[in-house]
């Protein structure tokens, strides 16, 4: 403490020969080096914390970002699944009016809406998949058998129950479908 | 053209069928059946014979992602590669027929309703 009060009272008074003296004299050169040091590593440990909680706090954000994206995709999954299934019943509907005309091209837009929707596979479930797999066919089919029929009407075997059962028998599955991804909305947040 | 994968997968379905491990559904048509996988569908059917007539051909179908049938063979086409072709696809049909008609969950539920 006494050489702190000499040392100030060297430096206000600007007697620089007598300082120098006493800093020789009392190795005052080798403990500031020494103290410089540690505060140095004191220093470099604090930036090496900071460092990390910011990687921290960025992988955090990163995740973040990424559940909220997949959450995205899932909603916009579940639109477009919903609207296919609300198409499935409109013809369902044009079926019992006989109306068939209309029919190939609502078939085959279905068809590729849930080609493309399948495309999200990272979504699905394997039990998913094989629904969505299973109703294209059967569209594909059903779209194949309106064409059959315009060509050949006489000996068509075409029936609007079996059409009609088999759609709602998709729709079923498919609004189990829909279930499930309602289900794991949010699940990653 | 040789057969032998369409043999094979014959071969798979009809067992897994036998073990009740896939699921047969009904479709468009009155005795066609399918069962899907994730990317692709199987269907069977029957249909009048050409070179027996009376008798029926058994038909396996295989469809893709996009909804086309790829390939569609006979039991009369894979003959050659199996010869029990026509009696594992009668087979393989007549249980799908079951499975997809849930013939057997209804013959269950009436025997269990007669048995109380």
């Amino acid at each position: 403490m006494t050489l702190i009060i000499k040392a100030l009272r060297y430096i206000l008074d600007l007697n620089v020969s007598m300082l120098s003296i006493l800093i020789q004299e009392n190795h005052i050169g080798d403990y500031s080096s020494i103290i410089a040091l540690i505060i140095t590593v004191i220093g470099f440990g604090i930036t090496i914390l900071q460092l990390t909680k910011t990687k921290k706090a960025s992988e955090i954000a990163t995740s973040a970002v990424n559940a909220i994206r997949d959450d995205l995709k899932k909603i916009d999954t579940l639109t477009s699944l919903s609207s296919v299934v609300t198409e499935m019943e409109e013809i369902k509907h044009l079926q019992r009016e006989k109306n068939l005309l209309k029919l190939p091209e609502k078939y085959a837009k279905l068809r590729t809406s849930l080609i493309t929707i399948k495309g999200f596979s990272s979504i699905f479930a394997e039990e998913d998949l094989k629904i969505i797999q299973g109703t294209i066919t059967q569209l594909s089919a059903s779209e194949e058998a309106i064409d059959i029929h315009f060509e050949n009407t006489i000996s068509s075997t075409l029936k609007v129950s079996k059409l009609n059962g088999s759609i709602s028998n998709h729709i079923d599955k498919l609004n189990e479908v829909l279930i499930r991804i309602k289900l794991k909305i949010g699940e990653n947040s | 053209m040789s057969y032998q994968k369409t043999a094979d997968i014959i071969i798979k379905i009809s067992k897994k069928t036998q073990d009740d491990l896939i699921e047969w559904e009904t479709t468009e048509r009155a005795g066609k059946y399918q069962v899907s996988f994730s990317n692709y569908s199987i269907r069977i059917f029957k249909s009048i014979s050409n070179e027996t007539p009376g008798d029926d051909d058994y038909i396996i179908q295989v469809i893709n992602g996009y909804g086309e049938t790829v390939e569609e063979v006979s039991d009369v086409d894979i003959k050659s590669l199996l010869p029990d072709a026509y009696k594992i696809m009668k087979n393989t049909y007549e249980l799908a027929r079951r499975k997809a008609m849930g013939v057997d969950e209804a013959l269950d539920s009436i025997l269990d309703e007669l048995d109380e």
